[in-house]
């Protein structure tokens, strides 16, 4: 129990004092996680309302990859990323393997199809003569997407949220593409495991505070999101 | 007038089925058609092919003589229709968005944009609700608003899909009262698809009758209240007493029906063993408690029993078994007159010229 009461004080005064290591992992976890969720953000909404609004075989089939890609275990994603960016893999000359730019490509890669999943739901739930009436009030394609978004703003939010909750918090895959690199690819989660195991169980713990306190806010928007949404159509 | 809309071998399938098959449709400049049916009949297909919001299997349809999707792009053709739906498809914003939205679409100048909504908040008496959002609003205030955003457009062909349906009755007034004053001012070619036999009465030119994707009848109110094409069309416009007969007997160039062991006189062409239904507006069946069979012209007279009498306010609505069921409309007057309760005997008829005859296929 002291060690724990030790550690937390430490963890905080970590954080308090600004201390330069732990701020770089935590900026770096953030900017990483950050960029990959828009690139996910704008894949898999731009997918998603392409999705919803056009009909064509195997659409079924491919719903339900996206299905199964929203439960894609980190290291799978890892382990992909880090074959097509080994030295002899199709995209190895960019030389991208245990640089940031790789934790964002894998972490694309993770979010995506969550982002995709949810914004295909959300913008199904229209009905089709919502299209068909905006269609018909004389709307492009950029129109309905921009109103389509709008209408269900709330949900897309979730999306991006969530895609960003996975990412930040997975470890598999950033290890695996990142290398976990003092100063280069250490993010929030793989310093966590790293620190843990040198029993440095104080910055260990500090990680974590900013961990949880990430998945706190992101559960608090997300119930404040789902009760506006309760209360609209309530 | 000139034809603004015109299809040509119009043709929609939908997994094996046949949706819509019209081989010649025209309609004119300014005119208000209405299109009715019984569900399924195609009436909403066919609005959303002419609106080009639907592909066809085959077909051309012609704007102004332009054939859409060759002379006359798809994008192009839609800048100059409009649409209301029987659902309101609001966008989650206020009044002012929702009525300026098709003109966005147009990238039109903000202080037209102003301008022209404006002018329709006020006649379609919704100013107050300017500033109020689309789901506040009550059932028929959002419709206001849904036919103000078509209307804002000053299309040349305005769409209605059912647009009264889910209304009540005052709203439902209101609004098609407001509606035809301004269909009429401005000419707006409208299309409306209807169950309605009011609305569509009361404001179409042309009335086109539905079934199985095809048209059976096309013509103005007279037309089709003089002559209705079925039984669909006969009850639609409330020829409530539509018998089933079969054609026994010729007789002074009119033929005589069999309808439940009665025998009916009727006017017109058939040939024996014909089937045909027998449709007689209610208005024009009459009750008397006296025999009076030698005296008067009337070729069809039955003895029958009050079975139900309903007060629809203006007039009544009553039910005579004959042996087969007649439905009369009568006035309170008359009911009193002649003291008529429900178990009273009767004498009921209507004359041959009364009967509009449809071939039963």
């Amino acid at each position: 129990m002291d060690v724990i009461i030790e550690s937390l004080s430490k963890a905080l005064k970590l954080l308090l004092t600004f201390d330069k290591e732990t701020y770089d992992v935590i900026i770096l976890s953030f900017k990483v996680s950050i960029l990959s969720s828009l690139i996910s953000g704008i894949i898999g909404i731009s997918l998603a309302f392409f999705l919803s609004i056009k009909d064509f075989p195997g659409k079924k089939i491919l719903l339900s990859f996206i299905n199964t890609g929203m439960a894609m275990p980190p290291v799978i994603a890892g382990l992909l990323i880090t074959i097509l960016l080994w030295r002899n893999g199709i995209l190895g000359s960019f030389e991208l393997l245990y640089t940031p730019y790789a934790m964002i490509i894998a972490q694309t890669l993770l979010a995506t199809p969550i982002i995709l999943g949810i914004s295909v739901s959300a913008f199904q739930s229209f009905p089709d003569k919502f299209i068909l009436q905006l269609l018909g009030l004389g709307a492009n394609k950029v129109h309905l997407f921009l109103i389509m978004l709008k209408e269900c703003k709330l949900s897309i939010l979730s999306a991006i949220m969530a895609g960003f909750g996975t990412v930040i918090s997975e470890v598999g895959a950033s290890l695996m593409v990142g290398g976990n690199i003092k100063g280069y690819t250490r993010v929030l989660t793989t310093a966590t495991i790293t620190e843990t195991s040198k029993g440095n169980f104080d910055l260990a713990i500090a990680y974590g505070i900013i961990l949880l306190f990430i998945t706190l806010t992101i559960n608090l928007i997300l119930t404040k999101i789902q009760q506006t949404s309760v209360k609209r159509h309530g | 007038m000139d034809s603004i809309l015109r299809v040509q071998n119009l043709y929609v399938k939908k997994s094996s089925k046949i949706i819509i098959d019209i081989p010649d449709l025209s309609l004119s400049e300014g005119t208000i058609t209405s299109i009715i049916g019984e569900n399924g009949a195609g009436k909403t297909t066919l609005i959303l092919t002419l609106a080009g919001l639907l592909r066809p299997t085959n077909g051309e349809i012609y704007f102004y003589q332009k054939k859409i999707g060759t002379e006359l792009s798809l994008k192009k053709y839609r800048q100059n229709i409009a649409i209301v739906f029987q659902e309101n498809m609001l966008i989650n914003d206020t009044v002012y968005e929702n009525i300026a939205l098709g003109l966005k679409f147009r990238k039109m100048n903000k202080l037209i944009i102003k301008e022209k909504v404006k002018k329709m908040l006020e006649i379609f008496k919704i100013s107050h609700l300017r500033d109020r959002k689309a789901h506040t609003l009550s059932g028929g205030e959002a419709k206001r608003v849904s036919i103000a955003r078509a209307l804002v457009l000053e299309p040349d062909i305005l769409f209605l899909d059912e647009p009264f349906t889910s209304l009540d009755s005052i709203s439902k007034e209101e609004i098609i009262s407001d509606m035809i004053e301004i269909l009429r001012k401005k000419k707006v070619t409208t299309i409306l698809s209807t169950h309605d036999k009011f609305e569509a009465f009361r404001l179409s030119d042309l009335i086109i009758v539905m079934e199985s994707g095809k048209i059976i009848q096309k013509g103005n109110k007279e037309d089709i209240i003089k002559h209705p094409a079925n039984s669909f069309v006969a009850s639609f416009i409330g020829a409530e007493n539509i018998l089933e007969g079969i054609v026994i007997a010729k007789k002074d160039g009119g033929f005589i029906a069999k309808v439940h062991d009665k025998l009916l006189e009727c006017v017109g062409s058939y040939e024996i063993g014909d089937k045909v239904l027998l449709c007689i507006r209610p208005e024009n069946i009459f009750i008397s408690k006296h025999t009076l069979a030698e005296e008067i012209s009337t070729r069809n007279l039955f003895e029958g029993k009050i079975k139900e009498i309903i007060n629809f306010g203006h007039f009544y609505r009553i039910t005579i078994d004959t042996g087969f069921n007649l439905i009369a409309y009568i006035t309170k007057t008359s009911i009193d007159k002649l003291s008529l309760k429900i178990g009273d005997d009767v004498i009921t008829g209507f004359k041959a010229t009364s009967i509009h005859t449809i071939s039963k296929v």
